[in-house]
């Protein structure tokens, strides 16, 4: 064994027992070997001797920790992009709200055409009115749409066209706008005077007189109503149109979106076509184009989703749909007063908006308020027009 | 209460990095400032519970507390000297704090230490101060310094060696 190289360790007890011994009785004959012993002693007792630093900063080290223990957890990657994916949507319905003030639709259109399990063009074609009197949504069952400025001003006419009969009596004759304004009926239950009075005499007076449901009455309809009159229709639309069942005039809801997409849906299955649009003060409207012979089946339809969102609003407060079957109710009056006058157009208009929407200063407040709020209560008014096809 | 000396004791006992700063501090500070001087030494030392706080739920507990701040202060050192072009080993030559005594010659024998000191290489000065200064065993020094622990043994024994044949006059002239 070499024990000058074992004489560090057995210095500092770093030798095994064995080894400790073996090296002692080593010393006990070697002088020149405890010699060496005692150089290292003092060499070491000499590096031993080197100043201890004097430590400082330990108050910044535990500021620094504290600091460090109250940084919140760091997000998951997935939530990072979550939010920034929210927030980068948030920008852009601003954006757009910011850049068109009068499209008071423009999110909840977009959900609803995104709602369908189907592509737009299965759907039919969609798009936006941005006429601020008539903003709407209109799916277009014809997936040969015409140009977008054709579209807009004959997205009504289209519709009724399909349903239009020939004129076969001296009834069909029909008056020109100017005298038409001036022969429609005063609303009975219209609850706002001046324009949103005149709006809304729009939406659920001429269609009564005219038979057709038009949301949309603007100068597009004097063009259609000159092109393809529509009075007098024939009785064999009559006698369908009173066996069937009435329909619910009015949604209240909350789940906008979801009324819609349940809406777009269920008329699509019916081979239908759907125009929803909210005129400025005025309450949502869903002008709802079906197959005459299917109306009633329709009308079925209709009401289960009425019950299905009424077990809803059992269970979530925050959802309530009335006027069902009010067909001959106070709030159907009007609309049941113009059935009686041509019952061809199962036309269900209620007579008061409930919406918050309606008093709106401006249309970019407006929307952005939809979309801040989207929970508040809206009113659907549901007009429902027969089709040959 | 018993400090603890392991990661294991510590999760046991629920011990917050603020605490082990508070017992370890002194410690870890010194052992910076020996590599990397007093300017950087708080630096050094904060960084390296920073890096303990984040590491303290991977560490496997397989060495003492001291062992493991140690060793993440020698990377912290490392990465300092690094970054800062430092000389290894900055050992604090001051002569006015002689310990041995107050005599001239006492000074004068300080003054030689430090020279011998840094007349060690790298590998035989970093594995004295770990023992001698830093008060480390053979093995907390092998796991610090990743080498086997007969490479420690083997290195102090010819860094003595090297400072024995500096320093033995002196010595002689001590005594």
């Amino acid at each position: 064994m070499n024990y000058q190289e074992n004489l560090k360790a057995y210095l500092d007890g770093e030798l095994s027992p064995a080894d400790a011994a073996a090296l002692e009785a080593a010393l006990t004959s070697d002088l020149d070997l405890a010699r060496e012993l005692e150089e290292l002693r003092s060499v070491t007792a000499m590096v031993r001797t080197i100043p201890e630093p004097v430590p400082y900063g330990l108050e910044q080290a535990l500021w620094r920790l504290e600091k460090l223990d109250a940084k919140p957890v760091a997000k998951p990657l997935w939530g990072r992009w979550l939010t920034a994916g929210l927030v980068g949507a948030g920008a852009i319905v601003l954006s757009l709200t910011l850049l068109f003030p009068d499209q008071t639709f423009s999110k909840e259109s977009a959900t609803v055409a995104m709602a369908g399990s189907k592509e737009p063009n299965d759907l039919g074609d969609i798009h936006f009115n941005t006429d601020a009197q008539s903003s709407s949504v209109v799916k277009q069952a014809a997936p040969s749409a015409p140009s977008e400025s054709e579209k807009r001003t004959k997205s009504f006419v289209a519709k009724p066209s399909a349903g239009i009969r020939e004129p076969q009596s001296e009834l069909d004759t029909r008056p020109t706008p100017a005298k038409e304004s001036k022969k429609v009926d005063q609303p009975v239950n219209l609850p706002a005077p001046g324009q949103r009075e005149e709006r809304t005499r729009r939406v659920s007076e001429k269609p009564l007189e005219n038979g057709i449901a038009d949301a949309n009455v603007n100068s597009a309809q004097s063009r259609f109503k000159a092109q393809a009159p529509i009075v007098g229709t024939p009785l064999k639309a009559e006698s369908h149109l009173r066996n069937i069942q009435p329909v619910p005039q009015t949604l209240e809801t909350r789940e906008v979106l979801e009324t819609k997409a349940d809406l777009a849906r269920l008329v699509h299955a019916f081979k239908g076509t759907i125009n929803i649009g909210q005129p400025k003060g005025s309450p949502m409207v869903a002008t709802i184009t079906v197959p005459e012979n299917r109306m009633e089946e329709f009308a079925a339809a209709v009401r289960g989703l009425q019950r299905q969102q009424q077990n809803q609003a059992q269970g979530d407060s925050s959802v309530s749909l009335r006027g069902g079957g009010a067909g001959s109710a106070g709030g159907m009056g009007g609309g049941q007063g113009s059935m009686g006058g041509n019952r061809e157009t199962s036309q269900l208009v209620a007579p008061k908006a409930s919406t918050a929407k309606a008093d709106r200063g401006t249309a970019s407040k407006s929307s952005f308020a939809s979309v801040k709020d989207s929970k508040r209560k809206v009113t659907f008014q549901i007009q429902i027009v027969p089709t040959n096809e | 209460m018993k400090t603890p000396t392991t990661v294991d004791e510590l999760r046991l006992a629920r011990i917050d990095i603020g605490t082990l700063a508070r017992e370890h501090y002194d410690a870890v500070f010194r052992f910076c400032c020996r590599r990397v001087g007093a300017d950087h030494a708080a630096d050094a030392a904060q960084e390296t519970f920073i890096t303990a706080h984040k590491a303290l739920k991977k560490f496997r507990g397989e060495s003492s507390v001291t062992t493991w701040l140690f060793g993440i202060a020698n990377n912290e050192c490392r990465r300092i000297s690094r970054k800062e072009r430092l000389a290894p080993m900055q050992l604090e030559v001051d002569v006015t704090t002689a310990t041995v005594g107050q005599s001239e010659g006492a000074l004068v024998d300080k003054q030689a230490l430090y020279e011998a000191m840094k007349r060690l290489s790298d590998e035989h000065r970093e594995v004295v101060i770990l023992h001698e200064l830093d008060g480390l065993t053979y093995e907390e020094a092998a796991v610090i310094l990743n080498v086997p622990v007969g490479t420690v043994k083997s290195r102090l024994h010819h860094a003595f060696q090297h400072l024995k044949r500096l320093l033995v006059p002196t010595v002689e002239g001590v005594k």
